[in-house]
């Protein structure tokens, strides 16, 4: 049992055996808990009035929420991943640079057609699961509490954090490299795009798991 | 419009939008099968390009318009072309220059080109400069 679980299992304890709220949290606070920890274990119980204490709901986490959110991720990440490919790609054939080799240009003809295909795959594949996901959400709002759809947001949240910052290390070194061509502007912005798209997907979910 | 559907519709957009600009830069499935025959080309002509560098003056002005089998090359490379079965041209210039030259499918394409000093792509020809003796 995770020591969370401990503590609010001794508040439901000690309400059922008529303490209050304030009484349970001196009491947890003078044994050495943290007000933030007190906090959250008597927030999982209700004020109801009860002859017994009410719990409010909980993250739930199922089988069938792991596989549609990792199926989601996986999808959402790969569409993206292989719009950047396909972008990149194409921005070197398009404008290429004079100081790049000929077997980064020969290499685009196949990334151009790879990330076609995955994209071909992968897109509709991100829309069928996005619909699914709402629609299981629209049938069933208890769905809203799931743990995975929250740490699978933050997860994807926090890459793009990680990408974004990557981009903007990139774009000073090819700055200060003397590479910093239209070819790499557009790239970089390209990466810039992507990661709004990813924050503007994202951080209603974690808003919205948040709040259930 | 909520922010995730207006995220879902921009990547369906940004996609599509990609896939359709591949299709016209790169071509469909026939533009692939001609870039592969002209990659074999290229490779090829880089071979014979560098066996005919090696032969001396007079073997190299013994060879005619294009290589035949038997003749020397003819066996240390590829000499007829992987579509039509025709041998490659080959014409000197001057010298010491040799040029080999083969009918391209697709003529604006970029790419690798199997390390020939000089390849003019509109013309289809590789130029080489004989070693000298």
């Amino acid at each position: 049992m995770k020591p969370a679980d401990h503590l609010a299992e001794f508040v439901g304890e000690a309400l059922s055996k008529g303490k209050t709220n304030s009484e349970i949290s001196a009491v947890l606070l003078k044994a050495g808990w943290l007000e933030t920890e007190v906090g959250r274990a008597t927030a999982s119980w209700s004020d109801e009035s009860f002859p017994l204490p009410v719990p409010k709901p909980r993250a739930i986490v199922s089988a069938r929420d792991a596989f549609l959110y990792a199926a989601l991720f996986t999808a959402l990440a790969y569409s993206l991943w292989h719009i950047n490919r396909l972008g990149f790609a194409l921005i070197t054939l398009w404008l290429p640079d004079n100081v790049q080799s000929e077997w980064v240009i020969a290499g685009s003809y196949g990334a151009v057609r790879w990330a076609m295909a995955t994209l071909i795959v992968s897109v509709p594949l991100f829309v069928w699961l996005n619909h699914k996901v709402t629609k299981a959400i629209d049938m069933d709002p208890a769905m809203k509490r799931s743990a995975l759809r929250k740490w699978f947001s933050y997860i994807t949240l926090f890459l793009a954090l990680f990408v974004l910052a990557a981009d903007g290390v990139a774009t000073i070194y090819a700055f200060l490299s003397g590479d910093l061509t239209i070819q790499f502007a557009l790239k970089a912005t390209l990466v810039l795009i992507t990661v709004g798209l990813v924050y503007l997907y994202y951080k209603n979910e974690a808003e919205a798991a948040d709040a259930a | 419009m909520p922010r995730e559907r207006l995220a879902t519709a921009l990547i369906i957009g940004l996609a599509t939008g990609f896939v359709i600009l591949g299709a016209l830069t790169v071509g469909g499935p026939e533009e692939a099968r001609k870039a592969k025959r002209d990659d074999i080309r290229l490779r090829h002509m880089a071979e014979i390009g560098a066996c005919l560098q090696q032969l001396s003056p007079s073997a190299l002005s013994a060879i005619g318009d294009t290589l035949d089998a038997g003749e020397t090359c003819a066996e240390a490379a590829e000499i007829l072309d992987p579509l039509t079965a025709k041998p490659y041209r080959v014409a000197l210039s001057g010298a010491t220059g040799i040029r080999i030259c083969a009918e391209f499918e697709s003529k604006e394409r970029q790419g690798y080109t199997f390390g020939i000093p000089e390849f003019d792509r509109a013309t289809g020809c590789a130029s080489y400069q004989r070693a000298s003796n």
